[in-house]
């Protein structure tokens, strides 16, 4: 019974989502039928999913919905701005609702009443205006030249599937039927094939309905998708020859989506409304499958992957030639494999980035600004973890945008800018890391007062003059808000010190940019995947550690580098011309000083720079991210453990750890100097 | 859904008190833990060292793509260590949420601890390894002491290790 109430929270919070979008999208676009249609599509099956959990108050609630719907359907009216800021609230009332009943059980509110009277109002009050946008799709013309006493009629073939389950049942078929229209007819039909291929679970009889009504196909049909998911079902008007006008309606089918999606331009111009596509329930052909289960896959699959490396580094010069086509073949196998499951892992980033025009209406809305997001990049694919774990971040920089970044309409106005301000959120993926970019054409960072701010709070005095980037940094120090009042949106306590914290320790950087009057520009960099990464073998004395190949930029001889010490203490060395702190991995990790002369791996992170110096490379290899936490503790100056192909385990290195190592001999030299 | 009635089981045996024990000597004495927070014994494979952990931490090992913690019970407990053998083992055990292994001489076997008879610890041992031990009980000839596997692990003092 768990699972059945998780398979419908997770439909119920997928519903309310996607009401979400198709209300703002009803909102910035031309009005379309088809997005009317998903409407009540969605409250439809709200209303059955939720009286068959036996919530009774949402399922009240959603039908009241729907019936809105329907009446705003049939007078073909288009949705106005009120009655789209009262529909958002529905969808708020349900998301509120929907968890109450996690803790309440059916649970109801009084608000879900004066919503509906409120929004019937709204409907019945306003004008009908017909909707001048595209007429209905080609494939709902023949409703128009119904049956001759103006009712349309059509007759609709239905089979179910030919196994039957729980899901489907002919009965609620008919019964919704029933409440949009009229079943004048209900003739069924049987093909029972002979005893011994008869099979106990299978259905061998088909409906042949016909039904008047006056609602358009698209909805018919929207009915039969929902009743009937996976039967065959077929829709004829009666008026039509049916050779003709015989419309094949498999149950999944993308044709319902295309009207709307032809609003996504292609250029990188993308309006708000092209993260929504409204699809109908079966448009993607997919089934949910908890993380759990993948990640239990990906456990498995580098498990394969370790054996397999072992297998290959098995083979010596006396393995005949079958075996060792045998394993080169599963090594290409294994690496299909391993990149196939890793790809499940993967998803696009309008998963988060469709949170956000909802977020940005309301947040402008009460700061009484004006704000427009432009969403690029948004089929960017990214593991879901780090996906899950970006969502506060962007948030929190996007409130900031919204309430420090962009002036009050009429401040823009004087200065010349449009009224409506634009925020710029784009993903993109460049060098193995994926890139995700906040710009806002607002008022940009007042340097001067940063500076002020920071003698204020003593970080540096009056005669302290910081190059630009330095006073940026001071945007992400703990404590440091330079918010003439404290909003109770961006204020909340949480600043941009948390915003880079998460940041980093997902392994990514954040870095920012600003034109005073022009705007403000943040860029996010993190890996492609918490995952995976590839590695380079670090060897002192008998033990191996890996660090991430991105952030390695040349190895050298040490005998080839100048090296002074400062106190016999704070090492550096000097790569062309360039000092940079020297760290030894050996005292690093606790060994004793080797008696000759290692290398030294320069590595980077974030534009600072830091020699490791090390006994030996043991080479590149892909490494598979372990969580050192997960069955032990965090271990400081680590980022994780990974396995290597003999099974033993090796700790990779945290590069932003070591570099701060080395700011301190960068910084005492510095005092020196 | 169609309900499936299953058969009652009738439980023949007389519902005892007891608690299945894995039961293990360190030296001369015999210690066990709950067969309950077992999940596996293992041969014992070199652990990889980390860097800056107390010394009854050997390092972390690999258990099926996960990473544990190895704790070598001897030092734990302040004995001298013991070079590895064909009968050293790791007990791979949960405690909390958390999965870690404990290194053992060896492992005897499986006994059934009556758990009414199980009497306080006897300040026999000194007072940092008093908190290992969950109790004392004598089974025939054989004296058992109940170690605390949670203690042993003690994940809170280690929380996180400061290199």
């Amino acid at each position: 019974m768990d699972s059945l109430m998780q398979l419908f929270y997770d439909e119920a919070n997928e519903m309310v989502e996607g009401m979400e979008q198709v209300l703002l999208a009803l909102e910035s676009s031309e009005p379309d039928p088809e997005t009317v249609n998903a409407l009540f599509r969605y409250a439809h099956s709200f209303k059955g999913n939720s009286a068959a959990m036996g919530f009774t108050h949402l399922s009240k609630f959603t039908h009241g919905l729907e019936s809105a719907m329907e009446t705003l359907r049939k007078e073909q009216r288009t949705l106005t701005p009120a009655l789209a800021t009262l529909l958002l609230q529905a969808v708020d009332v349900i998301r509120t609702l929907l968890e109450r009943t996690r803790t309440e059980g059916d649970v109801g509110d009084p608000a879900c009443e004066t919503l509906l009277q409120q929004i019937n109002a709204v409907i019945n009050g306003e004008t009908p205006q017909p909707i001048d946008a595209p007429s209905a799709p080609a494939s709902a013309k023949p409703a128009e030249c119904a049956a001759a006493h103006g009712t349309p009629q059509y007759r609709i073939f239905y089979q179910p599937a030919p196994t039957l389950s729980a899901e489907h049942n002919p009965l609620q078929l008919l019964s919704e039927l029933q409440e949009y229209g009229q079943v004048l007819q209900c003739r069924f039909r049987e093909q029972i094939p002979p005893l011994e291929q008869l099979k106990i679970d299978a259905c061998y009889g088909t409906w042949e309905i016909l039904y008047e009504t006056a609602f358009e196909p698209a909805i018919v049909r929207a009915l039969l998708e929902l009743a009937a998911e996976g039967a065959e079902t077929r829709i004829e008007p009666v008026s039509a020859p049916s050779a003709e006008a015989t419309q094949q309606t498999p149950t999944r089918t993308a044709e319902e989506a295309t009207p709307l999606s032809s609003t996504v331009s292609a250029s990188g111009e993308t309006p708000v409304t092209a993260t929504v596509s409204v699809a109908s329930r079966g448009e993607a052909q997919s089934i949910r499958v908890s993380t759990e289960k993948i990640d239990a896959l990906m456990n498995l699959v580098s498990e394969i992957v370790i054996a397999q490396s072992m297998l290959s580094s098995a083979q010596n010069a006396n393995t005949d030639e079958r075996t060792r086509a045998a394993i080169t073949q599963m090594e290409r196998h294994v690496r299909d494999l391993h990149e196939r499951v890793m790809a499940i892992r993967l998803l696009p980033v309008s998963y988060l980035f469709n949170r956000f025009p909802r977020m940005v209406r309301d947040t402008a809305a009460k700061l009484g600004k004006k704000v427009n997001l432009e969403v690029e990049g948004e089929e960017t694919e990214l593991d879901r973890t780090l996906l899950e774990a970006l969502s506060d971040p962007l948030t929190h920089l996007i409130r900031n945008a919204i309430d420090h970044g962009i002036e009050p309409p009429d401040e823009r106005r004087q200065n010349g800018k449009p009224e409506t301000g634009t925020i710029k959120l784009s993903a993109y993926q460049s060098e193995g890391r994926i890139y995700i970019e906040v710009r806002d054409d607002g008022r940009g960072i007042d340097t001067k007062r940063v500076r002020e701010k920071a003698i204020q709070l003593g970080w540096i005095t009056e005669h302290d003059h910081p190059s630009e980037e330095a006073l940026y940094d001071f945007l992400f120090q703990p404590g440091f808000s330079t918010a003439q009042q404290v909003s109770d949106l961006s204020g909340r306590g949480v600043g941009m010190d948390v915003v880079k914290r998460n940041v980093e320790s997902l392994g990514g950087s954040i870095s920012v940019q600003s034109k005073r009057g022009e705007g403000t520009r943040f860029l996010l960099r993190v890996p492609l995947t918490l995952a995976i990464m590839d590695g380079l073998g670090l060897t002192v004395a008998d033990e191996h550690y890996i660090v991430p190949l991105t952030a390695v930029v040349e190895a050298f001889q040490h005998e080839s580098l100048q090296h002074t010490a400062l106190f016999d203490q704070y090492e550096m060395v000097n790569v062309r011309g360039e000092f940079i702190p020297l760290v030894r991995l050996r005292q690093f990790v606790g060994l004793p000083e080797a008696d000759q002369e290692g290398l030294i791996v320069v590595l980077e992170q974030e534009g600072e720079q830091i020699a490791l110096m090390v006994d030996g490379i043991a080479g590149q290899q892909q490494v598979v991210l372990k969580s050192l936490e997960e069955n032990f503790v965090r271990v400081l100056g680590f980022a994780g453990a990974t396995i290597l192909g003999d099974g033993r385990v090796a700790l990779i290195l945290d590069v932003s750890d070591l570099i701060r190592r080395g700011r301190q001999s960068a910084e005492r030299y510095a005092a020196v100097a | 859904m169609a309900t499936i009635t299953q058969p009652t089981e009738t439980k023949t045996t007389a519902e005892m008190n007891t608690d299945k024990y894995l039961v293990f000597q360190i030296g001369n004495e015999t210690y066990g833990v709950p067969l309950l927070q077992v999940q596996e014994i293992r041969t014992y494979t070199p652990a990889t060292r980390v860097p800056n952990a107390p010394d009854y931490v050997l390092g972390v090992i690999n258990l099926r793509g996960n990473i544990i913690a190895v704790i070598d019970a001897r030092t734990r407990f302040g004995l001298p260590p013991m070079p590895d053998d064909e009968s050293t083992v790791v007990v791979v055990a949960q405690v909390s949420d958390k999965i870690f292994g404990l290194r053992l001489d060896s492992v005897s076997d499986v006994m059934d601890i009556p758990l009414d008879q199980v009497q306080p610890t006897p300040p026999i041992a000194s007072e940092a390894t008093q908190r290992f031990l969950s109790g004392v009980v004598q089974v025939g000839e054989r004296v058992v002491i109940l170690l605390n596997l949670h203690e042993i692990f003690d994940i809170d003092a280690l929380s996180s290790i400061a290199a």
